[in-house]
């Protein structure tokens, strides 16, 4: 019996929609299964599907409110994807084989960040944010942060991670063979100097000696004791 | 279904423009308001895939402050109708609104390649070259101890005891900011302020006190950390004849961590030049460090402060000149509605001087000194609110004319703009 439920979950685990397409224009395919599926509005998507744009684009949403939106010439893999609307709880692993994919995180990237992976060919990017975008061509790959942030970890072994802000992009020069040749990190935006970290405690802290220093001493004459000011002949014992 | 749908996107420009309201987020006026978006949640339901909906879904969305469902509304509008100028103009405002200027900008151009005519850049009203701010306090209060007060101090004898003169007091504050900034994507910018401060006593005037303070100097920012360099000059005058004219480099140095949390590193070498004493000039080197963090509406403070203080002529007959500071201050801040602020701090700093605190003994001079304190603030607008402080001085040291205790008491309005 427990086995028979076991199953049962699977199947409908395994074809339950995770997400759907909010909107679609111009050409663009699912592959499911030996399956190739014009994608139209509403249309939802399962596990292991494949969504092509030709020179079509689209938009998908997933059950945790991920929204991926892909470009033209695209080509986009959900490997994985489980979520409970119950417990807020899930996993999505996401592939962007080429073209370009942004993304506007869910429950399951914001509450568990670490359940969360867009691959691509060079790399996993988990978000700790809200908005990011990923370029992928044979040359390089682009990575945009445009609220929040994300983390890179390279896929060649090589213990390399990179930590991207809101405002920042990563550049990736991969050689023919798709190896990452080099990276180059840059800023996207820059804000003013005044910001919301700081209260009337830092903005209006003047720079008034005469509170800074009650504790700063007397000027006496050394060789009258601690007498009054000698004026300009120091050895003057003064008043 | 489809009559209803014509009469709504003939009514809705007349229904947001009817309705004027202020934006939430950036306070710039923008025609819509909650009436309006309930009517275009109630159509976007209904027809989710038409390209004015979409585009008036992230509208209200973004009078709403949520820029995640703003985004993915004006991204569906973009897809639907990818030529139109508007979606594109949208899409700059929000890009300008959280800060992507490149990305914004490339909205802006691509809305004016679609659109006939160029359209406003929020960029345009958001940034400008040379940005001014200004700040401007006023308060009275109440001085348990004037007589001990700042450094100036010509009348003590080691072998007395001072007596508390209390008095009344007005002072008045005022600092104007002035940045230089190229453009919004270059690093570097150039920074001017200007402060001026005035206190004056009822009836112990020898202690007023003025000082005018001119910072300039070069600064580089990002998103995350500012470092600005400037030169300084101080006057500083007591009962309106000069003190001191001192001279300083800055360097200050911000990094914002996630979640709010903020770094401040500043270090400072001065040198103070008195004009009312012979060989009292002096050389001031110090670092101050400070950590500070939002937990929702509660703020934590915590700064460290070393100063060393070194006679600019070695063998000035000047006491109490050499010395070394270390002081640690925590501040706390609860935020209670938007408008009410309840601050306290606490302040320890220990001074050891290299002068005897006396001719018959033997021990080096010692201060500790604590200060406690406390304020309220009330923003009646944003730039405009009251605030009631009270501070309370405490300083044990073995050099007893030094020994005091003060309370201070103050009220009064300050001014941002």
């Amino acid at each position: 019996m427990i086995k028979i439920l076991l199953i049962a979950l699977m199947i409908t685990f395994t074809f339950a929609n995770v997400g759907k397409v909010a909107v679609v224009k111009g050409d663009a395919t699912v592959e499911r299964d030996v399956k190739r599926i014009k994608a139209y509005n509403e249309m939802g998507l399962l596990r292991k599907d494949t969504v092509t744009t030709q020179q079509g684009r689209m938009q998908m949403h997933f059950n945790d409110n991920t929204v991926i939106s892909l470009g033209r010439e695209s080509r986009f893999v959900i490997k994985e994807y489980l979520y409970s609307e119950s417990s807020k709880k899930g996993s999505a692993i996401f592939k962007i084989e080429k073209g370009f994919v942004k993304t506007i995180t869910g429950a399951i990237g914001k509450l568990m960040p670490e359940s969360f992976v867009l691959e691509t060919a060079t790399t996993k990017i988990t978000p700790h944010g809200t908005i990011w975008s990923v370029a992928v061509s044979d040359k390089d790959e682009i990575y945009r942060v445009l609220e929040g942030s994300v983390s890179l970890v390279f896929n060649d072994g090589v213990e390399r991670k990179i930590e991207l802000n809101a405002g920042e992009r990563v550049t990736l020069k991969k050689s023919v063979d798709g190896v990452v040749k080099s990276f180059r990190k840059s800023k996207i935006r820059k804000i003013q100097a005044s910001t919301e970290y700081e209260n009337s405690l830092e903005t209006n802290g003047a720079i008034i000696r005469e509170d800074q220093d009650m504790n700063s001493g007397s000027i006496v004459n050394e060789n009258n004791g601690h007498g009054n000011d000698p004026g300009n002949n120091p050895s003057n014992p003064g008043g | 279904m489809f009559l209803k749908f014509i009469l709504y996107i003939l009514l809705l420009p007349v229904v947001l423009l009817s309705n004027s309201s202020n934006f939430p987020l950036d306070g710039k006026k923008e025609i819509i308001d909650e009436k309006s978006c309930l009517l275009v949640d109630a159509l976007y339901k209904k027809n989710a895939y038409n390209y004015q909906i979409n585009l008036d879904y992230g509208k209200c969305a973004y009078f709403r402050g949520d820029v995640d469902r703003a985004m993915a509304a004006y991204d569906r509008a973009d897809i639907i109708k990818e030529e139109d100028a508007q979606v594109h103009k949208n899409l700059g405002d929000l890009h300008a609104f959280i800060g992507n200027i490149e990305i914004a900008n490339s909205e802006y151009d691509k809305a004016d390649r679609f659109g006939k005519d160029t359209i406003e850049r929020s960029l345009d009203s958001l940034y400008s070259t040379n940005s001014f701010s200004m700040l401007a306090r006023l308060n009275v209060g109440y001085d348990s101890n004037v007589k001990y007060n700042a450094e100036n101090m010509q009348n003590w004898d080691v072998n007395s005891t001072i007596t508390p003169s209390s008095d009344t007091f007005a002072k008045e504050y005022f600092r104007l900011n002035h940045t230089y900034d190229r453009d919004a994507l270059t690093f570097y910018y150039y920074k001017n302020q200007l402060h001026v401060y005035n206190k004056n006593y009822s009836d112990l005037s020898e202690d007023d006190f003025t000082q005018v303070q001119l910072y300039s100097g070069p600064g580089w920012a990002s998103e995350s950390f500012d470092i600005w360099i400037p030169l300084s000059y101080t006057y500083m005058a007591t009962d309106y004849k000069t003190y001191s004219q001192n001279y300083s480099i800055n360097p200050q140095f911000r990094k914002r961590f996630e979640n709010r949390l903020l770094l401040k590193v500043e270090a400072e070498y001065e040198h103070q030049k008195y004009l009312q004493w012979s060989q009292g000039d002096k050389d001031l080197y110090s670092t101050y460090f400070t950590l500070s963090k939002w937990f929702g509406s509660n703020y934590f403070r915590v700064a460290y402060r070393y100063l060393q203080v070194e006679k600019d002529v070695t063998d000035s007959p000047r006491v109490f000149i050499d010395r070394k500071l270390n002081e640690v201050e925590i501040n706390y801040v609860l935020s209670m509605r938007k408008s009410l602020e309840f601050g306290a701090g606490y302040l320890y700093g220990k001074t050891k001087y290299s002068n005897l605190a006396r001719f018959d003994i033997e021990d080096k001079r010692e201060d500790t000194l604590q200060k406690y304190s406390a304020y309220m603030s009330y923003n009646i607008t944003k730039s405009i609110g009251f605030i009631l402080q009270y501070d309370n001085y405490i300083n044990d040291t073995n050099y007893t004319p030094s020994n005091y205790n003060k309370e201070v008491l103050s009220g009064g309005m300050y001014v941002y703009y």
